[in-house]
């Protein structure tokens, strides 16, 4: 029997390396490629005639249509992470953490980047970062009704499709985990590290219905091996997991066996589970709706 | 048996045609209800010349990415029915059907669905107000949402703020049609010409389908069904002519005359809502036209109903909506439809509806509003979620009270007055997989507030959403499954009681007197609730006697002497003593304490 990790539109989280083709919009725009041209995430595919406005590639790759005054398409090679929610539109820039111990009240905000923050954001650096002018925020989580103040939304009617104005959202904000008090997933903030300084492309775009999530796209060199989407999202023995709920939450580690029958969980009902040696060597049995397929 | 195959074929002639196609006596049947978030499948077969269900599974439903297609899980589920009974449903990825000779494959496929959400309606007309009975009456057991729509002015100013708000309003509904009511013909005057109207739905029209900023390409235009003369018809059809591609018009509503207008908006359900959802065409042609979960629903009640010659009221608290289906010994049914809201990705629904206070009040934990906000959206973005905490579980339960209540007392619904509830049947993963039955009787007793003597009964087969469409198709075989498989099992009875005793005295005194000549006794004070273990197999009469000015059902200090015994069950005999309306402290500390304790007393231990 199969059990399935539906919550990602590409079946996965985090994707090591995935080709995929995004359009940069460029309303009103001067086209600077031609279908065909390769480009760099950081290199200007579009801009005003005054040049008050340009839109930068985002991702690495080659340009696969390129139409005056609207849209430029281009597909490349990239690692993809995947967010839980988010807000805003798209944005570029290169990827930049906030200097150690300083004061977010005080500290300077880097302009034009993508803000990692890999913990729970507080409403004072929200509020800063985005009236300082970042291209972007990515940040492990935040408290609902802060950002429903700061967005002045309510968020429950913008996921359910009510109202139109979470792309209207000044900067894209993507939440890595969700909300609530909750750390950046160790790989992820170790994934974005290690990238620190280099474009990314970000998207706040997130439609539950449609299984639309937030996105982080990260370049790789040309004809890098890639997988093949849909990457498997289904939770068999052998697959490496991380828990997102429950007694075990943001643990990793691998289905060792899959039960035949439901179990009672910790709080005593009956769900499919699966048993899961933790990176830690610890076995446990967990409901098989608070795992996510890693690998 | 008689009376329960013609109970479910009441059901069966509202889906005529259907059953031509298939198989008239099958072998065996796949019952598929696709869910807004699961599938649940099951396999019945002929055993012992009966038919008795021989497997059954639950999967995601699969209508977004990474797997966009309705099939694809319902070949997953087929793939587990296979590994369970090794019997083989799939051959090149189709379903077999119909049964081979060597027994694989099924003969008939039955589906129920909530996927695709409602049918969302916009209703106006000359006789909209006047007919709303009605209108609400033909609406009765189907999957749609009815929302009023204004009357357009004549003459708007560009960029009028009050009307850019109006239609602001309106867009996010997302309606698939526009539904007209012609003036009554009985003297009542109707509010407004259909000149007057059609002129408004043709601005509504064009406005519902011009592009949002930032979508691109133009909307198709609503269609829209109109009830009234022939007359009134042709000025609508006429007015509309250049403004949307389908005006249908049916028969006027009058109380005999409700089934056109009915039908006309089912088989809008499945032309424009369900062949939307990508895969559903393809299920179509396999398994005939889908049966919406509230109608499906609606005809186990009432076979219930009849076979039991009791009012029945059924409880399906879902992900994405709460259907409660009503149906009264003389054949009256009694639906009741929160059509978008649910505890998983609907919870957004019933927060925006009630508030969260309303929510919090159910709580015997600790909580804020951001909490509750950050679990409503937290169901939302990751829609199989189930609760993994004690709050969490406390939430959900709670969600699923509001949307019962709102269901119960929403618009149209005619199922708050009925009285009494002989049998409140829940169904439903929410209400059947609870860690203590206790859970499920305390939602139902909470939510729907009941009164006189009610038998709480849990379809813990968890097939009574499918057996309505089984009935669609093979009558005898749903009679057959109720019996043998589907036959829900009691988790107690309860008695509640309304008003108050004079003095001290307890409220009510319970006895009951086993066949074995045993006996045993409560007493229960005003706002307590108490329980009296009967055990399974068990069975007992009961006689309650109530102190003056207290009602058990039969009247304000009236004694009562069940006629039949009660049987014994998973928490025995309930006496509800807390009163009609339930009344929660205010105070939040007094409130949680009420709350353990109503809890504590019905047996759940883990209640903190």
């Amino acid at each position: 029997m199969t059990a399935w990790a539906l919550d990602y539109p590409l079946g996965r989280p985090l994707l090591p390396a995935a080709q995929l083709t995004r359009r940069r919009p460029t309303p009103g725009l001067t086209v600077l490629v031609q279908p065909g041209d390769r480009v760099r995430a950081d290199q200007a595919v579009a801009e005003a005639p005054d040049r008050s406005r340009i839109v930068l590639a985002g991702m690495a790759g080659r340009v696969r249509e390129a139409l005056p005054g609207r849209e430029v398409s281009i597909e490349g090679q990239v690692m993809y992470l995947a967010g839980t929610l988010g807000l805003g539109g798209s944005a570029v820039g290169p990827l930049a953490f906030l200097p150690r111990g300083e004061s977010i009240a005080m500290v300077a905000i880097p302009t034009s980047a993508i803000l990692v923050y890999p913990q729970r954001i507080p409403l004072t650096l929200l509020q800063r970062a985005i009236s300082g002018g970042v291209g972007g925020i990515i940040a492990a989580s935040v408290s609902g009704l802060e950002l429903e103040a700061i967005s002045r939304l309510d968020l429950t009617a913008l996921y359910d499709g009510l109202i139109p104005e979470g792309d209207r959202f000044p900067v894209p904000v993507i939440l890595t985990e969700g909300l609530g008090e909750r750390v950046m997933d160790a790989i992820m903030q170790r994934i974005l590290t290690q990238r620190e300084g280099e474009y990314a492309m970000i998207s706040g775009l997130t439609d539950p219905r449609r299984n639309i999530r937030p996105e982080i796209l990260l370049s790789l060199p040309p004809d890098s091996p890639v997988m093949s989407l849909p990457a498997d999202p289904a939770l068999v023995v052998g697959a490496r997991v991380r828990v997102v709920a429950g007694e075990y939450r943001d643990a990793h580690g691998q289905i060792v066996q899959l039960f035949t029958h439901r179990q009672r969980d910790q709080i005593g009902l009956l769900t499919e589970s699966a048993r899961i040696r933790m990176e830690n060597g610890l076995m446990c049995a967990t409901p098989l709706h608070t795992l996510e397929r890693l690998a | 048996m008689a009376r329960a195959v013609e109970g479910a074929e009441s059901l069966a002639r509202s889906e005529a045609g259907q059953g031509e196609r298939q198989a008239a006596t099958p072998r065996s049947l796949l019952l598929i209800d696709c869910g807004s978030v699961f599938t649940k499948m099951a396999l019945v077969g002929i055993v012992d010349n009966q038919y008795r269900l021989l497997a059954r599974t639950q999967v995601p439903t699969t209508v977004a990415p990474p797997f966009p297609d309705l099939l694809i899980g319902v070949r997953e589920g087929c793939q587990q029915i296979e590994a369970l009974t090794g019997r083989r449903m799939v051959s090149s990825e189709e379903i077999l059907t119909p049964e081979q000779d060597d027994g694989s494959g099924v003969d008939t496929i039955a589906l129920t669905t909530s996927v695709g959400g409602p049918l969302r309606l916009l209703t106006t007309g000359p006789g909209r107000e006047a007919l709303a009975g009605l209108l609400y009456k033909s609406l009765s057991g189907l999957f749609a949402q009815p929302e009023a729509l204004p009357v357009a002015p004549a003459e708007v100013a560009q960029d009028d703020p009050a009307w850019e708000q109006l239609v602001a309003q309106l867009r996010p509904l997302r309606p698939h049609a526009i539904v007209v009511i012609g003036a009554p013909s009985t003297g009542i005057r109707g509010a407004g010409s259909i000149a007057d109207h059609a002129q408004s739905v043709a601005r509504w029209l064009d406005v519902l389908r011009a592009p949002r900023e930032g979508e691109e390409g133009r909307l198709s235009a609503l269609p829209v069904v109109f009830s009234g003369t022939t007359d009134d018809g042709m000025t609508l059809a006429s007015t509309l002519r250049s403004a949307t591609a389908m005006v249908h018009t049916v028969e006027q509503l009058t109380p005999t005359t409700i089934g056109p207008l009915s039908r006309a908006l089912n088989a809008l359900y499945d032309g424009v809502v369900l062949r939307e959802t990508p895969g559903y065409t393809r299920l179509r042609s396999l398994a005939g036209p889908a049966t919406a979960t509230i109608t499906s629903l609606a005809g186990v009640a009432r076979f219930l109903a009849h076979h039991y010659k009791m009012n029945v009221a059924a409880v399906d608290v879902g992900a994405s909506s709460t259907t409660l289906a009503g149906a009264t010994t003389n054949g009256d049914f009694l639906p009741a439809l929160f059509p978008q809201g649910g505890v998983g990705p609907g919870a957004g629904y019933i927060l925006r509806a009630v508030g969260a206070p309303s929510i919090l009040r159910w709580l015997a934990i600790e909580a804020d509003e951001n909490i509750v906000r950050e679990h409503v959206l937290t169901r939302i973005l990751r829609r199989r979620m189930i609760p993994t905490t004690q709050l969490e579980l406390e939430l959900e339960y709670a969600l699923a009270r509001e949307a019962i209540r709102l269901a119960l007392h929403g618009p149209g619904s005619r199922l708050s007055g009925l009285h009494p509830v002989d049998v409140l049947l829940a169904t439903g993963g929410t209400l059947t997989n609870t860690p203590h039955p206790a859970h499920t009787a305390l939602i139902l007793l909470d939510a729907m507030q009941p009164h006189g003597i009610t038998s709480l009964v849990l379809d813990s087969g968890r097939i009574a959403t499918m057996l309505g469409s089984v009935a669609a198709v093979a009558p005898d075989v749903a009679a057959q499954m109720t019996e043998n498989d589907a036959m829900p099992s009691l988790l107690g009875t309860a008695v509640s009681v309304t008003g108050r005793p004079a003095d001290d005295q307890p409220a009510v005194r319970a006895f009951l007197e086993y066949e074995d000549g045993k006996k045993d006794s409560i007493e229960v004070a005003a706002g307590a609730l108490a329980r009296l273990a009967v055990p399974h197999g068990r069975r007992a009469l009961l006689s309650l006697y109530p102190a003056p000015g207290v009602d058990v059902g039969l009247g304000p200090g009236q004694q009562a002497r069940a006629s039949e015994p009660v049987e014994g069950g998973a928490l025995g005999l309930i006496i509800d003593a807390r009163g009609r309306p339930l009344e929660l402290p205010t105070a939040t500390l007094e409130r949680m304490a009420r709350l353990r304790e109503w809890r504590t007393s019905l047996g759940i231990g883990g209640a903190r």
